[in-house]
């Protein structure tokens, strides 16, 4: 981890958490795991300010903690992770994603949540209810069902997780959805219990069975004294649902298989057209829960089923279909490749080399930009053919001598070219 | 102090420049420089020295190295020495002779002023403040009486005809020029809505009670209104309610409320006992009943701490929650907290002008 990395994670912290956790947080990241007492002596804060910046990061995800490695009796050490820290970033992205697909109630549900770290659902209801119905009209109210829906298929999409349970510390226990596939989302579905098994986590998207029952509720203002501590009583009193210790998380990798897919479509409809990118995007929306996250391409799916999956608003004929396929699976960028012939040829989105394409594509305008079209030549001719020699890149790229010799060498200032 | 013996070098009337309006800093220094010759006695026995060196400055080394708030190590240590660092060393004071009358940046622009005056071109601050105070020092004066310079213009390399490079009058540029221009930022709504979005959400972080504020700047003089304003400051962190079941055990903290005087407020550890209890008159049972729900949450804690303050942590938690409730009550004010004004940014409205009645 850069020092540049570690700056960046400080500033972060300390515009979302504050300074105190900003300092702590830069300790750990600096000085990988440690226990409390040593960073207590390191920062020279107060032990309690100390206890609770940590009770922050680890509220958030940003730290984790585990026994000794001494044995077992030696103190709890804490490690501050720099990839999630970093994942800050990308909040607004999120945030706005589940609005493009949700709408305002997925957007507020995930805002909680990235706001409080782990919350319950029926603390994330009631938030996001409150929440809601403070923009609606005076009179109108929403309804608990409405977000416990939403909240239900936030979780069948996978975009919501459940925390893993504490005796899992130390292993990233949210993984494993191919053993559990989404359940149903009513509400009617068993009620869960969780399994501290720390590999795979069968329950991480089951949706528990919660009582919630109610409206959202408007915030008075404070007329005199008397309501304002009629509702802080109110706060106070703890209401159960049936869901207490089951905790939810936003899944980041969901929401990253997300814009790795909306990237691969729009490049699609930018090269191609809008509906070679529809195409595309059934296929990829068929094998959502059947592709691990880590493939290179997606399962084989045949001509038929995607022309039977295509969305309503696009009935293209069969041969048009057909031929939107020939023509994705030649373009050089190879989004599209074909593995078979049965059932009408089967086709499969190359994920890795479309994103390495995609890749190569940013960089070759970027050099195109800084330095004009005729380096970009260079640089693509150099980016296909790996090695050549000062004449070879004057021949190939038709650039007379003097000027193909000082765009190479502005190039090689930029440490964009090697010499070897 | 003036000794004579070797042959004064001086200053070609070519390179001139403006440095006639500087003051020398000391009443023999000057004459020193002008008016005898420099003192090379210590360098008599290096007949290598003077061959070497034919050309070279009168740079009365020790002399400067007097002057000098820092003399460089190498030239206290090579006074009496002819080997190859001394030469070294000279020829790096010949080089700041060339840089500077070349035009060139030296060094230590701040540290010149006050041995030239201020509107000296042909000076800009550079890099080494220790041997542009050692150049300055030779060339204080310069123009006084004389346009000579220290050093022989041949060893320099500059002939006559040559054009030296442009006088540099201001600092070089932070970044190069681009010849190409950047394409603009894409904007459009999508980018506007997650600025908006970052925005909003940093804003709304730091009303969290995950946002942890220092203790609060303790003002010069302890001022009225600083007990309720600190009441507000409550408001949040008595929200987040931790389940400490997910948490390691050490890290469990107990609230305190804050005492009456006004400072900020602290978190106990675990095994401090409560030391303001006060006993409620009213409302025991909605104590009672808080310490029951308490203790069933803290059933499964299991160290020693928590067990033996336990009752005085319940108390003191469902007091901190009560407190909180009773504050209005005993702070004996009718008026709402967010109203109250110090009334420090009021500027009284002038009663001078009654002629207008006000309605």
């Amino acid at each position: 981890m850069t020092v540049q990395q570690t700056r960046l994670c400080g500033l972060l912290l300390r515009e979302h958490f504050g300074e105190v956790v900003e300092k702590v947080g830069t300790h750990l990241l600096r000085s990988g795991a440690q226990n409390l007492r040593t960073i207590v002596q390191e920062t020279n804060l107060s032990v309690d300010l100390v206890k609770k910046c940590l009770c922050v990061l680890v509220q958030h995800g940003a730290c984790l903690f585990t026994a000794g490695r001494k044995g077992p009796g030696s103190p709890t050490e804490y490690r501050a992770c720099c990839d999630r820290i970093l994942r800050v970033l990308r909040y607004p992205r999120y945030i706005y994603t589940a609005k493009t697909l949700y709408g305002d109630t997925g957007e507020l549900i995930i805002e909680e949540l990235l706001q409080r770290g782990h919350m319950t659902m029926s603390s994330t209801v009631k938030t996001v209810a409150d929440r809601l119905t403070q923009n609606m009209e005076e009179g109108h109210s929403l309804d608990y069902n409405k977000v416990s829906s939403t909240f239900s298929k936030l979780v069948e999409t996978h975009f919501l997780q459940r925390c893993p349970p504490v005796g899992a510390a130390g292993t990233s226990g949210s993984a494993a959805p191919a053993e559990a596939p989404a359940t149903p989302a009513a509400p009617a579905a068993a009620v869960s219990t969780a399994l501290p098994t720390p590999e795979s986590f069968p329950d991480c998207y089951t949706v528990p069975q919660v009582t919630l029952v109610g409206r959202g509720k408007r915030q008075l203002v404070p007329e005199d004294g008397e309501d304002q501590r009629n509702a802080k009583r109110a706060k106070m009193t703890s209401e159960t649902h049936g869901d207490e210790g089951i905790y939810w998380q936003v899944n980041f990798e969901r929401f990253h298989q997300h814009f790795r897919d909306q990237a691969i479509i729009s490049a699609v409809a930018n090269k191609l057209d809008q509906t070679s990118s529809e195409i595309v995007r059934t296929i990829l929306r068929m094998s959502e829960v059947t592709t691990s996250p880590t493939a290179t391409c997606t399962k084989p799916l045949s001509a038929n089923e995607i022309f039977r999956s295509l969305p309503a608003s696009y009935n293209i004929p069969r041969q048009i279909l057909d031929q939107y396929l020939t023509l994705l699976v030649d373009d050089p960028m190879e989004f599209v490749g074909k593995s078979g012939e049965s059932g009408g040829g089967m086709f499969v989105v190359n994920l890795h080399r479309a994103l390495a394409n995609l890749a190569r594509a940013t960089l070759e305008s970027i050099v195109q930009e800084r330095f004009g079209s005729r380096s970009a030549r260079i640089f693509r001719l150099l980016l296909r053919k790996r090695h050549l020699e000062q004449k070879q890149v004057e021949d190939f790229a038709m650039i007379p001598a003097k000027e193909a010799k000082d765009m190479l060498y502005s190039l090689l200032s930029h440490n964009l070219v090697q010499l070897q | 102090m003036g000794l004579r013996g070797d042959k004064v070098m001086r200053p070609d009337p070519q390179f001139g420049g403006g440095l006639s309006n500087s003051k020398s800093p000391h009443p023999d220094y000057g004459r020193e420089l002008h008016g005898e010759s420099p003192d090379l006695s210590n360098f008599t026995q290096s007949k290598t020295y003077r061959r070497t060196h034919q050309g070279v400055g009168e740079v009365r080394l020790d002399q400067i190295s007097s002057l000098m708030p820092a003399p460089p190590s190498e030239h206290l240590s090579c006074r009496n020495s002819t080997d190859a660092a001394h030469t070294e060393v000279c020829s790096k004071l010949n080089q700041n002779h060339r840089r500077h009358m070349g035009g060139l940046p030296v060094g230590g622009g701040a540290r010149r002023t006050h041995l030239k005056g201020p509107d000296s071109p042909g000076l800009s601050p550079g890099s080494d403040p220790v041997s542009d105070l050692k150049v300055s020092a030779v060339m204080a004066d310069r123009g006084r009486g004389r346009r000579t310079l220290s050093f022989s213009v041949d060893s320099v390399g500059i002939s006559r005809g040559d054009s030296l490079p442009p006088a540099v009058q201001q600092p070089t540029p932070v970044f190069p020029v681009i010849e190409q221009k950047p394409l603009p930022l894409t904007g459009g709504e999508e980018a506007e809505y997650l600025t908006a979005l970052k925005q909003d959400f940093r804003g709304a972080m730091r009303s969290l009670p995950c946002f942890i504020q220092p203790a609060a700047v303790h003002r010069d003089v302890e001022r009225y209104s600083d007990k309720y304003h600190l009441s507000e400051q409550m408001d949040g962190l008595t929200d987040w309610i931790i389940d400490w079941k997910r948490f390691p055990k050490e890290l469990r903290v107990r609230i305190r409320k804050p005492s009456r005087d006004g400072a900020a407020l602290t978190w106990l550890g675990g095994g401090q006992s409560g030391q303001m209890k006060k006993k409620k008159v009213g409302e025991k049972e909605e104590v009672l009943l808080k310490l029951e729900t308490l203790e069933k949450k803290e059933e499964q804690e299991s160290s020693e701490e928590e067990g033996e303050g336990k009752n005085k942590q319940k108390e003191e938690e469902a007091e901190a929650e009560e407190e909180y409730d009773e504050e209005e009550f005993e702070e004996e004010t009718d008026y709402i907290m967010s109203y109250f004004d110090n009334g420090e940014d009021f500027e009284g409205d002038s009663d001078d002008n009654m002629d207008e009645a006000i309605y």
